[in-house]
């Protein structure tokens, strides 16, 4: 980090004619002393890298979303394909405005619709579903016996009889629910998906949802609504948000210019520290396309972070060469200096935020490890741009001279005894006994009050419909209407029942399974189940001429077989070895996700045997449910993974563990108070917010590393933990709260966004990088006052501000004064 | 063989059968029923009174009762765990319930507890037994069989006169009759006209007058309380499922289609009913002279007693019905697909174009 070089390795040469041009290490001299070709390489990088940008895809797959590690996935994915896409589904609600489905004009538009999407990419015809499907069928009892056919009538031509003989068949086919809406005013059409095209393609989400956007545009004008749930259409929506993500960026761009503009007063450097922080961007963006990565709704945050941090990295660069610039240094030899004094530093730094997104690689979901590689490239990225490019460039454009000037006046102003600022002085507060026992002491309530709070932390999704998305969007008001009319809920939850082949109908596993319907159907949030066992049921009444006294699974194995033999595909698999038990819930909270998972744990462990076993989990709450367990597990072992590289990393650079403390403690309690935060503003921890403490964790320690580390140094000469303070606040401070402010606007423009995790994470991050740079600044003097050792402080007056700094170890990012002073 | 191997073969046996059968297989007439808040959306099959008390059974063998006019519920405890499909109390106290895998439940407080009297494997066995009692080959044959089965058939009726004489009846022919309570049956298969072992779906008994009513037009009558049975001409060839009595000795068959029939002369001959719906129809009730039928879509009709005309009665939104009974508060209670209802107590009342 900022360990200060040694004071005595910078010679001063004002002029470009005194400095040696072959000082410096191999390194500095290899980049200074070719800054054409540098410059020129960064150039074809950047076009190229640029060029590459435009191929960057955005997608969001459904495979990377889920913990494919974990038992309950693998239990899907072995047996998916047996599960006729139940995991990725589409439906589309077709409202009749004028009334009933029972409509001529109604059932024709239904028919064009029902034919376009047959033809979509990416639609399993095999096992689409809608009322014009052959596969939609009706079963009726007469004097003679069973008869059955599909719901819409041979010979079906639109006249009131035909419409007539459709509602009789709708209400004898048990699809009121399922593909009817309880109020008979709309119907479904529902579309699985799968995973590739026919091509060998993945599906292309985006696409797809566009392609439904626009049916839902052509046909809404013909008399009809369309409603549209599933998961594909929920990632089309995200990936439309993900395009007004691009304005927040602007925005976030125009902002930070702004602060640090104010900052510096300098156009030319402020204009500079831009473009180096895009110019990393853009390099980051062009690699992902070459490395074969997608951004996802994700990872599209990370270039704003990438973003600000350049900002923040540039921003020291640039205040060390005004500075230099200032004190009359050519614009080439401050270069070179400030390079040479920042480079290990802000490696160091950069290592420092990578650290916080490694950690991220230990969770086993596989867009969390892609926003981790992201955002490690991004990073990487950053060496280059800002801490070689920028400071090469700088040499060529160098300053505004009146802002060269300005950057000294404060440092000038204390040397000549006009006091501290009144900001300084406030800060200073804390290393003193009051004010360090009072900001202590509410800190420790704060922490023991955000615990108790955070108790009440919440895994998993808490908010109905996708919680991807706004509560008020389309998607989600569609979600809820279809909740609403139709008795299935898009919360489903699948337990697999495995038997030997041919073995799916025996009644002792059907029995088994029929009491797992049960067991579930007790449960708070289980709306409704189906199973082979129930349709057993149903379909026995049914064969013995609709008279319910027949509702029961009977132990007749003939019975049993010929239902199963005639029953539809979804509920058992080709060769009868693997029965599917469905739970509908009424919503997807964790609590409710988590009773369904013991309860089937716990009858799966009284019940399995070699006839019958039951795995979990499938279907969209199976594998939350699982996604829940992991996101759990991991957000605590991220928490020390976290914290103990943090605490390494702290060690090696302070090597002192009393030091370590002040500098963890404040990180601590925000990472505490992150997760108040969201109990209080409804979040729950899952994959959107689980990267946002590491985040917060691994870049916030970054202040803590700017402001101890100067505090140590003062300490060990001797100083005052008063006068120690201010210096470090003098040198560093100022880019402390530069970073911090830099770095929660580049987040909290996320606010905005229609997506709702990217509004929670921003607001999440924001309010981690203000605190923590608020705890960097406040919390740590005042623990360093009760946990450092402070040598005896002789007198006020020895330690004069200039004697001092002569003592001094180069500071991170001041240059030594001697040029002003003399 | 030898003594070695022979032990070696029982190991193994022994072993696959603990690895196999680490589950002890599953039987529904030693399952008591689950309870559970499930039990309060369960479907159910039937519904009487017992006293004040409202009784209804369905499903998995689940009992529920309420104390006050259908508006709470509370599941009984049940010691089997086949579908109820009917239930009858004679008095507050003393009830029967019968169903799937043939069982015959009794309660002898008012439903809250009950106990098993009759199971289909006994059920089998009486008939068999009475089968080679009667040195009869065919229907010995046919008793055999029933053994073989097992208890896969359901008992759909039951009619008990008092606290000690009733009569249940069910799928294929099935028939047993108990003059001591249900502590011993005798079969009564041998006395019904029924040589194709059609369903039996309903019985109703009046005095001396005794009516079954089932699969295919299926029409008996006794009129000496069961002690001869006679095949009435039926007026329709499908499917009988419901039966009532008039408090006038008229005799309401409900079956498939919505067809409906009422005989004013003890079953000689039988006037068809005006119904405006023709959907089959599941169960009919007699209570404050009015006819109650629910037919099989779930809706309830209704007429006066004595009069061809019925009408639908408009219901409150909810699941299908299945059954209805007259709480003792007046108001109407039903049950079905998705558990006990309490319908509007207006449903009756005058004001509604019900009542003529």
């Amino acid at each position: 980090m900022h360990v200060p070089s040694s004071s005595a390795a910078t010679p001063i040469h004002s002029t470009l004619e005194d400095f040696d041009s072959r000082s410096g290490s191999l390194l500095e001299r290899a980049l200074f002393n070719h800054r054409r070709l540098v410059l020129l390489i960064c150039l074809l990088v950047t076009a190229l890298l640029g060029w590459q940008a435009t191929r960057l895809e955005l997608n969001a797959s459904f495979e990377k979303m889920i913990p494919n590690d974990h038992p309950f996935i693998a239990n899907y994915l072995e047996h998916r394909q047996e599960l006729s896409g139940l995991g990725n589904a589409v439906r589309i609600a077709v409202i009749n405005k004028k009334g009933s489905i029972y409509d001529a004009a109604y059932l024709q538009t239904l028919q064009q619709l029902n034919d376009e999407v047959y033809l979509l990419p990416g639609v399993d015809r095999a096992f689409m579903k809608s009322l014009w499907t052959p596969s939609t069928r009706w079963v009726g009892v007469t004097e003679e016996g069973l008869e059955g056919g599909p719901v819409i009538p041979d010979g079906y031509d639109g006249s009131a009889q035909s419409l007539e003989a459709l509602q009789r068949n709708i209400e004898r086919s048990n699809e009121i629910g399922q593909l009817v809406a309880f109020d008979q005013q709309s119907s479904i059409i529902y579309l699985p998906l799968l995973a590739k095209d026919a091509d060998g393609k993945p599906l292309d989400y985006s696409a797809l949802a566009q392609q439904l956007e626009s049916l839902r545009g052509k046909y809404q004008q013909q008399g009809i609504e369309i409603r549209i749930t599933g998961f594909a259409k929920v990632v089309g929506d995200l990936i439309d948000g993900l395009r007004q993500i691009l304005l927040f960026f602007a925005a976030a761009i125009v902002i930070t210019a702004v602060v640090l503009y104010w900052y510096t007063r300098c156009l030319r450097s402020t204009t500079l520290v831009m473009a180096c922080s895009l110019v990393a961007v853009v390099w980051q963006l062009g690699l992902l396309p070459l490395l074969g990565y997608q951004l996802d709704p994700y990872s599209v945050l990370v270039p704003f972070l990438v973003f600000a941090i350049g900002m923040s990295h540039g921003a020291q660069k640039m205040n060390g060469i005004m500075q230099d610039i200032g004190r009359g240094m050519h614009r080439l030899v401050a270069a070179r200096f400030t390079f040479r004094r920042l480079f290990l530093a802000g490696l160091t730094a950069l290592l420092c935020d990578a650290v916080g997104f490694a950690v991220l690689m230990i969770i086993k979901i596989q867009v969390i490890q892609d926003l981790a590689v992201i955002a490690s490239i991004g990073v990487a990225v950053l060496i280059f741009t800002n801490l070689i490019l920028l400071p090469v460039l700088l040499s060529y454009v160098g300053v505004t001279p009146a802002a060269a000037v300005r950057s000294l006046r404060s440092e000038q102003a204390e040397i000549d005894g006009a006091g501290k600022q009144a900001i300084w002085r406030f800060l200073d507060l804390f290393t003193q006994r009051r004010w360090a026992t009072v900001c202590v002491l509410l800190a420790a309530v704060l922490a023991g009050g955000g615990y108790w709070v955070s108790l009440h932390l919440k895994i998993g999704d808490l908010d109905a419909g996708a919680p991807e998305l706004r509560a008020d969007s389309r998607y989600n008001l569609d979600n809820a209407y279809l909740t609403q009319h139709y008795g299935a809920s898009s919360d489903i939850f699948a337990v697999m029942v495995k038997t030997p082949a041919g073995g799916c109908s025996s009644y002792d596993t059907l029995q088994r399974v029929d009491n797992l319907d049960w067991q579930l159907r007790g449960l708070p949030g289980v709306d409704a189940t189906n199973s082979l066992a129930l349709l057993n049921r149903r379909v026995l009444v049914g064969l013995s001429e609709g008279n319910p006294k027949w509702y029961e699974l009977v132990n007749n194995q003939a019975t049993l077989n010929m239902v199963t033999a005639g029953a539809p595909r979804g509920l058992y698999n080709e060769d009868c070895s693997l029965l599917t038990l469905y739970a509908y819930l009424t919503d997807h909270k964790a609590d409710t996700l988590g009773r369904v998972v013991d309860s089937v744990q716990a009858f799966a462990k009284d019940n399995d045997s070699e006839q019958a076993q039951f795995l979990l989990a499938a279907g969209s709450a199976g594998i939350e449910a699982a996604t829940n367990i992991v996101v759990k597990q991991a957000s605590h072992e991220m928490l020390w993974w976290v914290y103990g590289a943090v605490i390494v990393l702290c060690l090696v650079t302070f090597r002192s563990w009393r030091a370590v403390l002040c500098a963890v403690l404040p990180l601590v309690l925000t990472s505490i108070l992150c997760e108040a935060l969201m109990v209080w503003l409804g979040i729950g921890v899952k994959v959107a917010t689980l990267p946002v403490i590491a985040l917060g964790v691994g870049i916030g320690v970054d202040y803590a590393l700017y402001v101890m580390s100067i505090v140590l140094a003062q300490l060990r000469q001797g100083a005052s933990l008063s006068q120690a303070y201010y210096q470090a606040l003098l040198f560093t401070g100022k880019v402390v709260m530069l970073t911090g402010v830099t770095l929660a606007i580049g987040v909290g423009t996320w606010i905005f966004s229609p997506i709702k995790f990217q509004a929670d994470m921003g607001v999440l991050l924001a309010f981690m990088f203000v605190w923590n740079m608020v705890g960097a600044l406040i919390l740590l003097p005042a623990l360093a006052y009760f946990l450092l050792p402070q040598k005896p402080v002789v007198s006020q007056a020895v330690v004069k501000p200039q004697t001092l700094r002569e003592t001094l170890p180069e500071p991170a990012t001041k240059p030594p004064l001697h040029a002003a002073i003399r | 063989m030898n003594k070695n191997r022979k032990a070696l073969a029982l190991l193994v046996l022994a072993m696959a059968s603990a690895s196999a059968g680490a589950v002890a297989p599953l039987d529904v007439l030693s399952l008591p029923a689950v309870q559970g808040a499930q039990a309060q959306h369960a479907v159910l099959l039937g519904i009487t009174r017992a006293g004040e008390r409202l009784v209804a059974v369905g499903e998995r063998g689940i009992v529920l009762l309420s104390d006050d006019n259908g508006a709470t519920w509370r599941q009984a405890g049940v010691p089997v765990s086949s579908t109820l499909t009917a239930v009858q109390f004679v008095d507050s106290k003393q009830g029967w319930a019968v169903g799937h895998a043939g069982v015959v439940l009794h309660s002898g407080d008012g439903g809250e507890s009950w106990n098993l009297q009759l199971d289909g494997k006994r059920a089998a066995a009486v008939e068999l037994a009475a089968a080679q009692a009667a040195a009869d080959a065919p229907r010995q044959a046919n008793a055999e069989r029933l053994v073989a089965d097992g208890a896969d058939k359901p008992l759909l009726a039951l009619s008990f006169a008092n606290g000690r004489e009733g009569l249940v009846v069910g799928a294929y022919g099935l028939a047993l009759h108990t003059d001591d309570g249900g502590q011993t049956w005798t079969s009564w298969m041998d006395r019904l006209p029924n040589p194709r072992g059609l369903h039996l779906y309903a019985v109703a008994q009046q005095g001396q007058q005794l009516y079954l009513a089932g699969e295919q037009g299926l029409l008996l009558g006794s009129h000496d309380g069961g002690g001869q049975f006679s095949a009435l001409t039926s007026p329709y060839e499908g499917s009988y499922f419901s039966l009532a009595l008039e408090p006038a000795g008229g005799v309401v068959v409900g079956g498939l289609r919505g067809n409906l029939f009422r005989s004013v002369d003890q079953g000689v001959s039988f006037q068809a009913l005006t119904n405006p719906i023709p959907i089959s129809i599941n169960a009919a009730v007699v209570a404050d002279r009015q006819l109650l039928l629910v037919n099989q879509a779930g809706g309830l009709l209704q007429g006066a007693v004595g009069s061809d005309a019925l009408r639908p009665v408009a219901l409150p939104p909810g699941a299908p019905l299945l059954a209805v009974a007259k709480a003792a508060d007046g108001a109407l209670v039903g049950v079905g697909f998705a558990g006990p209802q309490r319908l509007a107590a207006g449903a009756t009342a005058p004001h509604t174009s019900i009542a003529e």
